[in-house]
């Protein structure tokens, strides 16, 4: 009898929470799940509205022409390459900063917070314009200095060796502000008295930096990394499309602005369907990433 | 002497950090003369380019647009995200972790392969040339990330405060609306910032569902400024001062509450 009432109440209580999950999970499923199955659908088909509005079925053709395409992996490539270098020098200088400030406080501890949150805050596109303001070989300031201060200027934009690495150097602008907050957050909660006893050993500031601060550091140190990568991975692509719009060349095309221009500027929606497909399949081992790493480390 | 170097580097830092806006902002002063000249001689300031760009480049109907779109994105993200967020974290759910899974997929995937079907779902509904793509867009990127941030915010909340409601004969709703969602009011206020903040800087959906109609948000706008013939310097310079200062605001009043929703974002 009272099993039973409990039971009832616990399925209640069931039904209350789809209630309340009903409505978002019901909006993810009409901007995920469906165009996830209609890329599927139309990776089997050959359509280019610049054509024909009739599809055709092809089977894999689609899979294998993108396959044998140098833009697939170049593209590949160079999004890992933007994932890898910027996360890693916004890794590396992000956490000397945030060993070197931690012990801020008050009113200036504001204004470092405030500064940090404005670029990391800005849109993508501002992240452009500040790009092409400062490296444009037009009217860059970059180059004005290094022209008066050692006479030298670089094809910041315009060399196909450098152009990404451009893009990579503001986006460490932006996003440096995420790797400083979440460090400086993770050291200033190392217990105080672990500290303390440390110093009472005579520790020297570098000690206690490899075996307090950063062990204590390390499950912060890979979730944001992991997330971050991901992040720069999958999103990038209003900072590229305002600096070099994938060029010079193909040198920055990255597989966001590939995807964007297949299906809006080509029309070439089969092909853009599959390349949507890959780039489930790559989500997919993204996610399977962060969760195995935030599993492991918290 | 230790206190000093911090400062020192502290002062730096956000020296470094804010040059380039100020930057931009010297930029949008100076005359197009001026501009392609020495970067640093002396010149005399004008406001043409920001006259420029509500006369010739329309950006009063560019903010219009932005607005509005921004605002239904929050009406809509701000109630569905905190009803999950409560329901995911507080009900016993079979397969909660799964669901929990799939919001985490939907928030990791590569945002552009939902160009081409968003794009039908719009044509379906009889919706092109609405704000409709764009909203549905900025949704599929905002909304998965709400309801993780609002979930993680929920299970740090006191469970006693609704149990005690519960048991002096409050329905479960009234529970909600009266006691868990002032309780929620903190969460929701940094979700708010940054579903506004994203929307207003979002760019993939807003040029693909607005690039050749009266509907352009700002960022597609700006876009426009840069074209092969010829580079709009200053009004370039111009509305990137203008559609940062929004965000400039709330990071100054609010960069407290939005370092905690970075930290709840994983």
């Amino acid at each position: 009898m009272h099993k039973a009432r409990a039971r009832s109440a616990g399925r209640r209580l069931e039904k209350t929470g789809i209630l309340l999950a009903a409505p978002a999970l019901a909006l993810l499923v009409l901007l995920f799940a469906y165009p996830i199955f209609f890329n599927f659908y139309m990776s089997f088909f050959r359509l280019n509205l610049y054509v024909s509005t009739e599809k055709t079925f092809i089977g894999f053709d689609n899979y294998v022409s993108i396959l044998q395409d140098s833009l697939f992996y170049g593209a590949l490539m160079n999004t890992t390459f933007f994932a890898l270098a910027s996360v890693a020098l916004e890794f590396i200088i992000g956490l000397v900063l945030a060993l070197l400030l931690s012990k801020i406080k008050g009113i200036w501890m504001g204004i470092l917070g405030a500064a940090l949150m404005i670029p990391m805050f800005l849109s993508e596109i501002i992240e452009g314009v500040v790009g092409q303001l400062l490296f444009s070989p037009r009217i860059g300031l970059i180059n004005a200095f290094t022209k008066s201060l050692f006479g030298v200027e670089f094809p910041w934009i315009t060399s196909k060796t450098l152009a990404m690495w451009t893009i990579v150097i503001v986006d460490t602008w932006k996003m440096l502000p995420f790797f400083i907050l979440i460090f400086l957050a993770a050291i200033v909660s190392i217990p105080k008295d672990m500290e303390e006893a440390m110093n009472l050993d005579g520790a020297s500031t570098l000690q206690q930096v490899r075996y307090l601060i950063i062990p204590y550091m390390l499950p912060v140190f890979a979730i944001a990394t992991v997330m971050r990568a991901i992040d720069a991975f999958t999103k990038v692509f209003g900072v590229v499309y305002v600096i070099t719009f994938g060029g010079p060349g193909l040198a920055t095309d990255v597989v966001p602005l590939r995807i964007f221009n297949l299906a809006l500027r080509a029309f070439h929606w089969g092909s853009a369907a599959t390349w949507g497909v890959f780039a489930f399949l790559i989500s997919t081992i993204l996610v399977a990433m962060y969760i195995f790493v935030k599993r492991r480390w918290t | 002497m230790k206190g000093l170097l911090n400062y020192l580097i502290l002062v730096i830092l956000v020296i470094f950090m804010m040059s380039p806006i100020v930057w931009m902002f010297v930029l949008s002063m100076k005359p197009e003369t001026a501009i392609l000249g020495p970067p640093l001689d002396p010149f005399e300031p004008t406001s043409a380019h920001y006259i420029n760009l509500f006369g010739q480049f329309g950006f009063g109907r560019a903010i219009q647009n932005s607005l509005i779109v921004a605002l239904v994105v929050l009406a809509i993200t701000i109630p569905v995200a905190s009803l999950a967020g409560y329901g995911l974290s507080r009900f016993p759910i079979p397969g909660v972790q799964w669901i929990l899974v799939f919001i985490l997929f939907c928030k990791i995937i590569v945002p552009a392969i939902l160009l081409l079907p968003l794009y039908e779902i719009v044509k379906t509904l009889g919706l092109l040339n609405t704000i409709a793509g764009i909203v549905l867009g900025h949704l599929s990127w905002q909304l998965p990330f709400a309801i993780l941030i609002m979930e993680s915010f929920c299970k740090g909340m006191p469970k006693e405060i609704e149990e005690a409601a519960w048991l002096d004969g409050f329905s479960r709703f009234e529970t909600f609306w009266k006691i868990v969602f002032p309780l929620m009011a903190p969460g929701i206020a940094v979700v708010g910032l940054f579903t506004f903040g994203g929307s207003w800087g979002e760019f993939l959906f807003a040029v693909s569902f607005a690039y050749g109609s009266s509907l352009r948000t700002g960022p597609v706008q700006i876009s426009l400024m840069t074209t092969t013939y010829k580079v709009y310097w200053g009004e370039l310079a111009a509305s990137g001062i203008l559609w940062s200062i929004p965000i400039i605001i709330i990071a100054v009043l609010f960069h407290r509450h939005m370092t905690r929703g970075i930290r709840l974002g994983f």
